[in-house]
């Protein structure tokens, strides 16, 4: 997640275009979690992840809140906010919410079955990398 | 494994190995390929730790597994606790087995949304084995104005012809209290688990009962079970082993020496081999050395032994000769200090160590100390269970000496308190007696099952070297009383 972002900042791409790839890649550890402990589980660490790094990303956790409560839907609050931010903010946010969720799974089910879990993802990522590479 | 005729024209049911031991036994060989079975018991028995399990052992990519969870426990919570299990290999998750949250589609009520995301899990995945975890939160969230297509018992009975079809092993996994509840579950089902914790004063025990498992020779009857890093065990009854196994020969011909010369002239020769003999006397009269001298003498003569030992200090107890004997493997022990002991697991351990050892003597030491160690619900069937337990130790052809803590009652003449002495085949007795101020001990053979045995009562001494048996008190008469009187002035006479 975090190489294939910073490709993107250095090639110049926009925030909404940041944005709309982080957006992209958290569909893709839903898609792979969601089925294994339910929308309502990666709901729960998404919202967990957001909290954790509220001191240094406030704006990050209000655009979430709504009448006191935490939504979640479909990650349409983080692209919003995320593309109202410079391209380094955004990626930078982007990443430590990505940190914090995945430590928190590695916290619950351990690093070994986080990995085995995300691994197809890691690869995207991976792939995402070399399409970057080749194209600049 | 097949059961079933070898006839061509009919079905062959294959047996799948389960990968939790004990449990392929009690099933009666294994699980039937493709059955539909419920796995019921109260919340905390262990029924998700028997499906991972067994899910753990049969799952391969070729045929994968997959394990539906339902709104029960939260899969996140699962997957923390189970993977702290010896069997839970990561490396297994999403090629030989899928986590599937049904979360959402049980959450309508409507069960034949549940069935349809089922089937194309299925469909997709073409597993071998299927899991319902737990059965019971589908059957509580099904709304009956939800569910007018489809009913609970059409839901199971489609389940069942789905999942038979597709040539998976089912099981449904739920929370029932009580096993009489009309359940048409129950009634679908191929096979039914039921997991149990029992609970008596202040032990728990965990018992297992398989109350129906179709077309299989189970073992009837309650078994008891132990969960541990290494997942669940379970201990089935002590099987005998085959007839040819059993080689006590008729008549005797060969004998064990017992490791005190004397003892064996005492008893004919020696004790014959394949046969169990108990040694009882009160508390600080030399069982345990006895029982030592026995394993001693079988290692000196290159035989192999095993040892339960139920003292407080058993490695204190055991004295340095036995204490080397183990540290070279020529003497297993069996491990005796967990809590709720049942017989068939101590059972289970004692001829997992013969096998393992090859062993000819086995001692337990002692039989009061061992029902001490039991959980208060197997003390009730304390003499069914021993009877059980040396018959299959008899079977796998060990001789067996068992020590057995006898109250010095000088009023009568008893061997053990729990009338296991019907069981062995030698009876041993030691007593203390008083003769002129001193306590001195006694030895006598009262019983050798088919071999001619001395009737006398001896005295014997007890030093470093072991016990030394020494006279008959000729001239002293109501020994057995306890404290005998002198019959003439002649001193003690050789034996």
């Amino acid at each position: 997640m975090q190489a294939a972002l910073l490709s993107l900042v250095a090639a110049g791409a926009s925030s909404s275009q940041i944005a709309e790839a982080a957006v992209n890649e958290w569909c893709e550890i839903d898609a792979v979690l969601s089925p294994i402990i339910g929308p309502h589980g990666v709901a729960a660490l998404y919202k967990r992840a957001l909290h954790l790094i509220r001191d240094d990303y406030p704006w990050l956790i209000a655009a979430h809140e709504h009448e006191g409560e935490l939504l979640f839907n479909n990650f349409i609050q983080l692209k919003t906010a995320l593309a109202k931010r410079t391209t380094a903010e955004a990626s930078a946010a982007n990443l430590s919410l990505y940190q914090s969720f995945h430590t928190t799974l590695v916290s619950l089910i351990g690093e070994s079955l986080t990995h085995r879990l995300l691994t197809s993802i890691l690869d995207n990522s991976l792939r995402g990398d070399a399409v970057q590479d080749t194209s600049s | 494994m097949t059961i079933g005729s070898n006839n061509v024209n009919k079905a062959n049911i294959n047996q799948l190995s389960t990968g939790v031991p004990g449990l392929d036994e009690v099933l009666g060989g294994g699980l039937p390929e493709y059955s539909f079975n419920v796995l019921a018991g109260p919340p905390g028995c262990g029924k998700t730790t028997l499906a991972h399990q067994m899910m753990f052992a049969l799952a391969t990519p070729e045929r994968p597994a997959i394990y539906f969870t339902v709104l029960g426990e939260p899969p996140l919570k699962m997957l923390r606790y189970q993977q702290q299990f010896n069997f839970f290999d990561n490396e297994k998750i999403k090629d030989s087995i899928h986590f599937i949250n049904l979360a959402d589609e049980t959450a309508t009520g409507d069960l034949d949304k549940v069935l349809k995301r089922i089937v194309m899990e299925v469909e997709t995945h073409s597993p071998g084995m299927v899991f319902v975890d737990s059965f019971r939160s589908v059957v509580l969230a099904s709304r009956p104005e939800n569910s007018s297509f489809l009913t609970l018992q059409q839901f199971i009975q489609q389940l069942g012809i789905q999942m038979t079809s597709w040539q998976a092993t089912t099981f449904l996994i739920g929370e029932y209290f009580t096993e009489s509840e009309p359940n048409p579950v129950f009634t679908v089902a191929d096979g039914l688990i039921w997991l149990r914790q029992s609970v008596q004063r202040n032990s728990v025990v965990r018992k297992l009962e398989i109350m129906k498992m179709r077309g299989q020779p189970t073992l009837s009857g309650l078994h008891t079970f132990r969960i541990s890093l290494e997942g669940i065990k379970v201990f089935a009854p002590p099987q005998l082993a085959s007839a040819d196994q059993a080689n006590t020969e008729w008549p005797v011909k060969k004998r064990l020496c017992m490791g005190i010369p004397e003892l064996d002239a005492m008893m004919g020769g020696g004790l014959p081999s394949g046969y169990s003999v108990l040694v009882a006397g009160p508390s600080g009269s030399g069982k345990s050395i006895l029982a030592a001298a026995f394993l001693e003498e079988g290692a000196r003569n290159g035989e192999t032994g095993v040892i339960a030992a139920f003292e407080q200090r058993a490695n204190r107890t055991r004295g340095s000769a036995i204490a080397k004997l183990i540290e070279k493997d020529l003497i297993g022990v069996v491990d005796t200090r967990v809590s709720a002991l049942s017989v068939d697991e101590i059972s289970a351990l004692l001829i997992a160590e013969v096998r393992r050892l090859n062993a000819t003597r086995v001692v337990i030491d002692s039989l009061s100390g061992f029902e001490l160690t039991l959980a208060p619900t197997f003390r009730e069937d304390f003499r069914e269970s021993m009877a059980q337990m040396v018959s299959a130790l008899a079977s796998t052809g060990v001789t067996l000496l068992m020590t057995s803590e006898l109250e010095d009652r000088y009023t009568d003449l008893r061997f053990s308190p729990y009338g296991t002495a019907f069981l062995t085949d030698a009876i041993i007795v030691q007593r203390y007696i008083e003769v002129q101020s001193h306590l001195e001990r006694m030895i006598a053979v009262v019983k050798m099952r088919g071999s001619a045995h001395s009737n006398e009562l001896r005295l014997f001494t007890i030093d470093e070297e072991g016990i030394h048996i020494g006279t008959m008190l000729r001239d002293h008469e109501g020994l057995l009383g306890g404290s005998p009187t002198r019959r003439s002035s002649v001193d003690y006479v050789d034996g």
